[in-house]
């Protein structure tokens, strides 16, 4: 038996295989196997697994490294990631309230002025030439009727009071409920008016719209003139195919009167 | 940028030793991008105090054992044809050990002793060093390599040497 300054056991064995062993100890190692034949066998054995592994897999390393594999590149690329997606961040909240402020704008420009305007002057339109030619049936209450106002207020969600056109030789006869609008609180009512002469005009009228905005419109549409505004409280639609002096006459006693007088209720 | 030198100076072995492990060039050198990257997203974590090197390859192993678990879940295979190198010459002298026999015995090696095997005769870790990248004890490193190399020795026929004797 070889003298060994240390246990030449199994881990020391390993440690001779893998070159792990400082020098004195290799010696030790060397000098045990040489006396014990199995043991040597054993080592040597390892050594060819090494060297087996060794030429598997060892070229590997002197291969060249591609490119993607560059930290240098990695680190920038991340970094250009993480600019560009703040970029993309950025630029997509400049894109979203732009188009939010666009929208609001062009909300306001296209769609409640002329889209609702042009609707509810539609509507107005087309009842009034459906109802005055009626006779008997002209409206569905009469302007007698106890409640007409206050039951077409509820129902169109605003308080109204029918005007009072004596002045101009008109007197109510009576209103009805009509569909509004889409943009219209609740439907629409719909009140007449008659002169001496049998000539009717109607008011279409609708809670406001939501943007309260205050728009006047007078067209000629049909062989009828249609007077519209919209205030802050009510949308009104006048028609008639009386001359457009007198409708705009008649449009201004209905306007201050539904605008500013609304509390006073005399006529049903 | 000495973190990114350092870290280029450890490419070719972190490529050397997912090759082993992976055995297929694409998807080692996938592992070793994921790896990089991470190291450098992760760079505050690391103690300047511990090695860089070791701390590379824990992160690569840990790449490696999720990719491992995923294939696991799916049901995946490894391709047959990622088989490195078939040797030019037949397994001529004896005690030689045939390189595809070698290739097809550590690919049958459970999972923690390859991992060990490896880092100490591929990567000539020291003991010390691959047992602080498994975050195992130096007694389970030794233990798993011994297991690797009967193993090995079963698996390539060359087993022919006579037993080792509990050595005193």
């Amino acid at each position: 038996m070889t003298p060994s300054p240390f246990a030449i056991d199994t881990d020391a064995l390993h440690a001779f295989a893998d070159g792990q062993l400082p020098a004195e100890q290799r010696a030790a190692v060397e000098a045990y196997l040489a006396n014990h034949p199995e043991a040597a066998a054993l080592v040597a054995g390892w050594q060819r697994q090494n060297d087996a592994l060794n030429t598997l897999f060892a070229p590997v390393a002197s291969e060249p490294v591609p490119q993607r594999l560059s930290p240098h590149r990695i680190a920038h690329a991340a970094r250009t990631d993480r600019q560009r997606m703040l970029r993309n961040v950025a630029a997509t909240i400049v894109v979203v309230a732009a188009a939010g402020s666009l929208g609001w704008y062009l909300r306001g420009a296209f769609w409640t002025e002329e889209g609702v305007a042009d609707r509810l002057m539609d509507n107005a339109v087309g009842a009034h030439a459906l109802y005055v030619r009626e006779k008997t049936h002209a409206v569905e209450v009469a302007a007698g009727a106890p409640n007409l106002m206050s039951w077409l207020s509820n129902r169109i969600a605003t308080p109204i009071d029918a005007p009072s056109l004596s002045d101009q030789g008109f007197t109510f006869v009576g209103g009805r409920l009509l569909p509004g609008a889409a943009e219209t609180p609740g439907p629409a009512a719909q009140l007449m008016y008659e002169n001496a002469s049998a000539q009717r005009v109607t008011l279409y009228i609708t809670a406001a719209l939501p943007d309260k905005k205050e728009v006047w419109k007078l067209e000629n549409r049909n062989g009828v003139e249609a007077y519209y505004w919209s205030s802050d409280k009510v949308t009104c639609t006048i028609v008639s195919d009386l001359p457009e002096a007198e409708i705009r006459q008649l449009g201004q006693k209905v306007f201050q009167q539904l605008t500013w007088r609304r509390d006073f209720s005399k006529t049903s | 940028m000495q973190f990114l030198d350092e870290i280029e100076s450890h490419v070719p072995a972190l490529r050397r030793y997912a090759r082993a492990l992976a055995r297929n060039a694409d998807r080692a050198d996938d592992l070793v991008q994921d790896c990089i990257e991470r190291a450098i997203r992760k760079q505050a974590l690391w103690k300047p105090t511990g090695s860089l090197k070791s701390w590379l390859f824990r992160i690569l192993l840990n790449l490696y054992r999720n990719e491992l678990r995923t294939a696991r879940r799916h049901g995946e295979h490894v391709p047959v044809e990622t088989l490195l190198v078939e040797p030019a010459i037949a397994p001529a002298q004896p005690g030689r050990i045939a390189l595809a026999e070698m290739a097809r015995a550590i690919d049958a090696l459970a999972a923690e002793q390859r991992e060990a095997l490896l880092l100490v005769v591929l990567e000539g870790l020291s003991y010390a060093e691959a047992a602080d990248v498994l975050a195992i004890p130096m007694g389970t490193l030794m233990s798993r390599l011994g297991r690797a190399r009967a193993a090995l020795r079963l698996a390539t026929g060359a087993g022919d040497e006579p037993r080792l004797r509990t050595v005193k």
